[in-house]
């Protein structure tokens, strides 16, 4: 396979020790600093600034008021305030307002819980603490998740019985391992946007474009090995933050690769098709770099954007990067993956946009 | 293109009352105001296909439809009767990545289990019918496409055509010329003969008759009498085959060439000098067309172009080659395109089996060169 | 069998002709030389044969098929040299050739052994692993030659390689190209140095403004131009010449006298060197110096077009 030999020759070129040192040693400078230096910022965000949760007990029996009211006491301690709510209208749009990270509705028939979906974090804790509750008087917990639209789409009820890992909260390394891993793997857009203007320079596209391979292999097997490059990287990346630094992973650290890979493919295939789009190296380079920086920071790579209001809150909801991030962060704390099926749908249909668009646009180009 | 243009109009058309008719069934069942931004998207979705339809450009074109489709997927999770534009969306972007035949309703197909209750029959009707009306106006399209080439290539069949029609008439013409040349040779090569034959024959009567002047009177004058009747004869044939003989223009082609350069430059006020070098005799009369021809052109185009104050033509014979030259010292040009004129010269040129080299880096010089066979030469005439 | 053969071949950018109507063919094992001076078109030409740039008419034929109808066989049969170094400084020696080959198919054993081949051809299998980045200048045009001749290619195509080369490095190469022409590969081999045409190529076609204006062999070339050729002795004296002598040799025509030298015109094709020579000494003359000068191809090109090769 001419594609394969391609990818391979995409390696072994690849043989920057300057790069190597700034793709590695880089990004884990800034999780140590990041991770090191903001964790009392941090804790005091998750721990100290305590989750409110509204609540309201529908026609409870004696046995579930008294044990709500001491599980009530106890997440007090754990920095979760339950309050009471008069009305289940009223209680959804102070948590659609986030000035609640939700509201937990609890009868003797089960309990829906219904999560600002942007509090990612702490509804990941919330629920860990209902599902022991719940896990007590063996109730499966009805759990919703109703983020900020209309009432009428509660409707949509999903059973299911969540995992939590102890009690453990994320700190400011856990997060900083994860949303720096996903920057790096943003700012290889660049190193994407280079990939044909890097055989232009050395004239080798003429070689290869004199070669009996089409060129689609030479596009296939190149995006492969940048790929495979970048992916070792990543790899190398979490297995050090998780080794090194003790950055929580979750359980499997192995188990996050494919939502990171989905999102270096799609980061790949951005670059590649604005490279085209834009004709050439320098100006798609500084396009991306904008757009990359634009994007670390409301991704959240920086700082925590969840739960930001007004424009910048806007904004944030809509990237892409947070998506991924948010994913992330929701299956290794919380073990939940509906939000990474969301973030690998849409980096997977995004990535097959963006190399289709590059696909086509290089098919009609004269030369590579 | 036009013919784009026809099938894409038709198909916003459809689209738009698609659009119309869900957004109608909207209005019944779900109540006046919430459909504020459905329309809205609607209106989005109409311009943003027909913006694309009048565009031929390639990815532009790609980048509108796929905003299009973006539109038409937050019009979806609006409200799900958005789906039913997305079948002609789909058909619009596969079409633009490769030609869909049949298989375009595996694609169609697939939004099918991601659909809400109810909406799988008038998705399946859209489907449908928009699939039947696509497949038809792209063949349509592509039958005018076909019928544009067509004719695209008997233009162009009929302008080659032409063109070798008009070198047929120069051919024709340049026949003649040598046929009028032959013709002469043959006329001064009787007249050679005829003269040679009379004053010898007379020449040796009139010189026995003096030999015999002091013997036999009679026959002396005998043999004056034959000499002056042969004479006569002679100077009657002469005068027969005079009378044949019709005046000769200019036949050597540099005389021809030389009364150009006057000319033109009596007329323009621009010096012109004929310059040659080696044999000129091994040119033949075909040569001499296409080089008179050559430098005629040449010359209006240095009257037209070149700004030049003087020009000059150089003729010179090599040992295998004719190289005819006319240079100017005007402004020259970097790049050349090449006129009329000049694939004139190259198609005469051509004809016998030569070429011709324009450069515009020192003036312009316009070079014709013409192979010579080194064996036959030009001495047909000895 | 015709290697190569280009009928009408034309380009245009936009509406300048970089390539009008060419015609040529390249017969199996010639060295075959396009000489023309900068911006004659023979890059661009080969550009085409390469399938590098597409052809605005014209058609290209490679063994007998059509390029365009079968770019994949067509393009395995060239082997390209470009007239810039193609080669990765970022790999070794035997990794770029390994390379290039594996593109025209070689696999496994086949692969490395025609890679071992390509590199001891331009002598560099004892550098095979060291790095290209730390190659001296002519040799990295030996590995850009080796690049291009592992798949043991039928048609070797050199553009210009010796433009800006110190001259050890550029006998090198000229010296590679005919070993590979010896090995039996055909060789097109395009330039505006007149010198390594006139002592490399069997055959030449000499290009202007994008037409081959002269197609032959070296001396079918300067019999274009003239058939003669010119002696010059330097004499000590001259007195003592007896130019009838001369004259008298079969193939002489002219003879003059130029300071105390004698410029003798013959026809190209007589050897009567040893005649001539022969001549002035019987007559007692003493030769300082004796040379031959004949049409080369500088002076094809100038008396076809009025221009030098060298544009400097």
């Amino acid at each position: 396979m001419r594609m394969l030999h391609i990818a391979c020759k995409e390696l072994k070129a690849f043989r920057d020790p300057a790069m190597l040192v700034f793709m590695l040693a880089t990004p884990l400078a800034i999780m140590l600093i990041l991770g090191t230096a903001l964790s009392r910022g941090f804790d005091r965000e998750i721990e100290i600034g305590e989750i409110r949760v509204l609540y309201r007990l529908e026609q409870p029996d004696r046995t579930l008021g008294q044990v709500w009211s001491e599980f009530v006491r106890d997440a007090e301690s754990s920095g979760v305030r339950f309050e009471v709510s008069d009305s289940r209208e009223k209680g959804l749009e102070m948590v659609r307002r986030a000035e609640y990270a939700g509201m937990a509705v609890v009868s003797d028939s089960g309990m829906v819980y219904t999560g600002n979906d942007r509090a990612a974090v702490e509804n990941a804790i919330v629920q860990g603490l209902l599902q022991t509750f719940a896990d007590r008087y063996r109730l499966s917990a009805v759990l919703a998740d109703g983020g900020i639209s209309a009432p009428e789409d509660v409707g949509r009820e999903y059973v299911r019985s969540v995992s939590v890992d102890g009690t453990r909260q994320p700190d400011s390394m856990d997060y900083y391992a994860v949303v720096i891993t996903t920057m790096i793997i943003l700012y290889s857009a660049l190193t994407a946007a280079q990939l044909m203007e890097w055989e232009r320079k050395r004239k080798t596209d003429l070689r290869l474009l004199s070669a009996p391979v089409s060129k689609a292999e030479i596009f296939v097997g190149k995006m492969a090995g940048s790929f495979l490059l970048h992916a070792v990287f990543v790899i190398l990346l979490v297995l050090f933050s998780r080794y090194a630094f003790n950055a929580d992973w979750g359980s499997r650290p192995l188990a996050v690769l494919p939502i990171l890979f989905s999102q270096l493919l799609f980061v790949l295939g951005f670059g590649v098709a604005v490279s085209y789009l834009l004709r050439g190296g320098g100006a798609a380079g500084v396009v991306i770099m904008v757009i990359v920086q634009l994007e670390a920071l409301f991704g959240g790579a920086y700082f925590p954007v969840e739960g930001s209001t007004g424009w910048f809150g806007a904004i944030a909801a809509w990237s892409p990067l947070g998506l991924t991030n948010r994913a992330l962060l929701q299956v290794i704390h919380a073990g939940e993956w509906s939000t990474a099926l969301r973030a690998m749908a849409f980096n997977f249909g995004a990535a097959a946009l963006c190399l289709g668009l590059a696909a086509v646009i290089m098919r009609k180009k004269e030369g590579l | 293109m036009k013919a784009e243009q026809h099938p894409a109009e038709r198909r916003s058309i459809a689209l738009m009352l698609i659009a119309l008719a869900s957004a109608g069934w909207l209005a019944v069942n779900a109540g006046g105001s919430e459909l504020l931004p459905e329309c809205l998207l609607v209106a989005l979705l109409h311009v943003s296909l027909r913006l694309a339809a009048g565009l031929t450009a390639g990815w532009p074109r790609l980048l509108l439809l796929m905003l299009a489709a973006a539109v038409l997927g937050a019009g979806i999770a609006v409200h799900p009767a958005f789906v039913l534009p997305l079948p002609i969306i789909v058909y619009e972007i596969a079409s633009r990545i490769y030609r869909p035949g049949w298989s375009i309703l595996v694609a169609l197909a697939v939004p099918l289990p991601a659909l809400p209750d109810g909406w799988l029959l008038p998705y399946g009707i859209a489907a449908a019918a928009s699939f039947a009306c696509l497949r038809a106006f792209d063949t349509d399209g592509r039958r005018i496409r076909t019928l544009q080439d067509e004719m695209e290539q008997l233009r162009d069949k009929l302008r080659r055509t032409l063109a070798k029609l008009d070198e047929m008439e120069g051919y024709v013409r340049q026949s003649e010329y040598v046929m009028k040349l032959e013709e002469r040779s043959r006329i001064s090569q009787r007249l050679h003969d005829e003269i040679g034959q009379s004053l010898t024959g007379a020449l040796m009567q009139m010189e026995a008759a003096r030999r015999l002047l002091g013997t036999d009177r009679a026959k002396a004058e005998q043999l004056l009498q034959q000499a002056i009747r042969i004479a006569k004869e002679g100077i009657d044939r002469i005068r027969l085959t005079l009378k044949q003989w019709k005046p000769l223009p200019e036949q050597l082609g540099m005389h021809r060439l030389k009364r150009l350069a006057a000319e033109f430059e009596a007329q323009h006020s621009i010096r012109a000098s004929v310059t040659h070098e080696g044999d000129l005799d091994r040119i033949l009369p075909i040569h001499w067309k296409i080089i008179h021809d050559n430098a005629a052109e040449a010359l209006t185009n240095v009257l037209k172009y070149a700004a030049a104050s003087r020009v000059d033509i150089h003729v010179q014979v090599m040992r295998a080659m004719i190289r005819s030259v006319v240079a100017d010292d005007g402004q020259g040009a970097v790049r050349i395109v090449k006129g009329l004129g000049l694939a004139g010269m190259e198609e005469r040129a051509a004809a016998a089996g030569g070429t011709v080299i324009v450069d515009g880096s020192r003036g312009f010089s316009v070079t014709t060169l013409l192979p010579l066979d080194v064996h036959e030469a030009g001495r047909r005439n000895s | 069998m015709h290697v190569l053969e280009i009928r009408r071949l034309t380009k245009k950018f936009g509406d300048v002709h970089a390539v009008d109507q060419l015609s040529l063919s390249v017969r199996e094992g010639e060295i075959f030389g396009l000489l023309g001076p900068n911006g004659a078109g023979k890059s661009t030409t080969i550009l085409m044969i390469a399938s590098l740039l597409p052809m605005t008419d014209g058609e290209i034929r490679i063994f007998g098929r059509n390029i365009a109808e079968h770019p994949k066989f067509a393009k395995q049969q060239i082997g390209l040299v470009p007239q810039d170094l193609a080669i990765y400084e970022e790999m070794t020696a035997y990794e770029n050739v390994a390379f290039f080959a594996g593109l025209y198919g070689l696999r496994g054993k086949e692969l490395r052994s025609r890679a071992e081949e390509a590199l001891a051809f331009v002598g560099l299998e004892d550098k095979r692993n060291r790095y290209a980045k730390t190659f001296s200048g002519g040799m990295k045009r030996r590995l850009n030659i080796a690049c291009a001749i592992a798949h043991r290619p039928k048609l070797i195509i050199l553009d210009e390689p010796t433009v800006g080369i110190d001259p050890h490095s550029r006998q090198s190469i000229l010296s590679a190209v005919r070993r590979l022409n010896e090995a039996g590969s055909t060789v097109l081999y395009t330039s505006h140095y007149m010198e390594e045409v006139e002592s490399l190529c069997t055959r030449i076609a000499v290009m202007d403004h994008g037409k081959v204006i002269a197609e032959g062999t070296l001396p079918q070339l300067t019999s274009v131009v003239t058939d003669r050729r010119e002696i010059v002795v330097t004499l000590r004296e001259t007195d003592r010449v007896k130019e009838d002598a001369l004259l008298d040799i079969p193939g002489v025509r002219t003879v003059v006298r130029d300071d105390h030298r004698l410029l003798i015109e013959t026809d190209a094709e007589v050897n009567n060197l040893n005649a001539v020579i022969r001549a002035l000494t019987a007559s007692g003359v003493e030769i300082a110096d004796i040379g031959t000068r004949r049409p080369n191809l500088e002076t094809v090109f100038l008396s076809l077009t009025g221009r030098s090769l060298r544009d400097d």
